[in-house]
């Protein structure tokens, strides 16, 4: 059946949404970055009484309660292992590509933070290869790519304002902290809070060595 | 600040780019990371705002992807034209043919339509959104509407053949 291109176009398109999870994805986006900001959706007005929501909180309370694992209750570090490793595989192209931290500097400005070199990874030579703006866990971050001296291993390094009521407690170098490290995806992911940063470095699994005879 | 409609109007216009749903969204969610401290407080001009940066980045990234190297993003055409901009308004298209064209289209040719059918911009809105000279987004036009008859026609013969 023919139909105006017009029309056609339209409904090319009009099937094509993000759904729930997406959207509540980059609401949370914006609201961890601009807390104050509405969404334009006017405020509802509250539609029961008093008791019926009483009772409405203590049935949920229960469902909360004999309800197997919810998202809170997976550790903010394996939460942020999953993102980085996500990426990480992702891949994507580089925004900027410089080898010193003053390029990467330079074209970060958009940031409420500047990258910084870390401490901890200062023997490891670490080659700078570029970065790209991302988030973790809806916080603005710069994510850097690196690669060891032998070219072969690509790394991806987050820095991200340590935002302690977004990410929790987490270990800071300073105050002798070790590094988290996360297996995921066949990657693992080291966290650790470093000069009021968040890092995240995700690196190739180190395998076992099999032992044959066993 | 950004609503769900207004986050549904620019996943929309990111597919138009992409043809990816996927893509679409990363495009969106990458054009917020960076958009985000500067976006406007004004809900259109915050929209128009990060539609610029999906554009931009997704034409970098494009441009940088080996797999595409023939495309140009950068058809500023200097011939005077003279085309009627209602070309696209008469024509019209089998139910069956809008996917196949819609998959042979370069990402600004599907931009164009989007635009012109979803948003229902007019040539100069389309430039002022594109920041394209209106003689150039009259010339994809009308560029647009010779590709579409001519997949028109390939599907035509095709369909002959196949009845032959």
């Amino acid at each position: 059946m023919n139909r105006p291109l017009k029309q056609a176009v339209r409904q090319h398109f009009e099937p094509r949404a993000l759904s729930t999870a997406q959207l509540e994805r980059l609401e949370a986006l914006m609201s961890v970055n601009a807390p104050g900001l509405t969404t334009g959706r006017p405020i509802a007005k509250p539609w029961i009484g008093w008791p019926a929501a009483a009772a409405i909180a203590a049935l949920l309370a229960v469902i909360m309660l004999l309800a197997p694992g919810p998202v809170d209750e997976i550790p903010m570090t394996d939460r942020i292992a999953m993102e980085v490793a996500r990426n990480h595989i992702k891949l994507k192209p580089l925004d900027v590509e410089t080898d010193n931290m003053d390029g990467i500097r330079r074209y970060f400005t958009d940031l409420e933070f500047a990258p910084v070199k870390s401490q901890l990874l200062a023997s490891s030579n670490l080659e700078l290869l570029g970065g790209r703006y991302c988030s973790i866990q809806s916080v603005p971050a710069a994510q850097l790519r690196v690669s060891a001296p032998d070219k072969h291993n690509l790394k991806t390094l987050y820095q991200s304002e340590y935002r302690k009521d977004v990410f929790g407690p987490l270990p800071v170098l300073e105050n002798g902290g070790v590094p988290v490290a996360v297996n995921v995806k066949g990657i693992t992911v080291r966290i650790w809070v470093e000069k009021g940063l968040l890092f995240a470095l995700t690196e190739a699994v180190e395998l076992e060595p099999i032992e044959h005879g066993k | 600040m950004l609503d769900r409609p207004v986050l549904q109007g620019l996943f929309r216009y990111g597919f138009s780019l992409t043809h990816d749903e996927a893509a679409a969204c990363d495009l969106l969610q990458d054009a917020l990371e960076i958009s985000l401290r500067k976006i406007p407080d004004n809900a259109d001009a915050a929209m128009r705002y990060v539609k610029s940066i999906m554009r931009n980045r997704f034409i970098d990234q494009y441009r940088r992807d080996q797999r595409h190297p023939t495309v140009s993003f950068d058809d500023h055409d200097k011939q005077p034209v003279v085309i009627d901009p209602r070309v696209l308004e008469d024509m019209v298209i089998a139910e069956h043919e809008v996917e196949s064209i819609m998959a042979v289209l370069e990402p600004l040719e599907r931009e164009l339509l989007f635009l012109w059918a979803v948003e229902g911009c007019t040539a100069q809105e389309i430039a002022d959104q594109t920041e394209s000279p209106r003689g150039t987004v009259l010339s994809r036009i009308h560029r647009l509407r010779q590709k579409i008859l001519r997949q028109q026609a390939l599907a035509g013969n095709a369909a002959e053949g196949g009845a032959s």
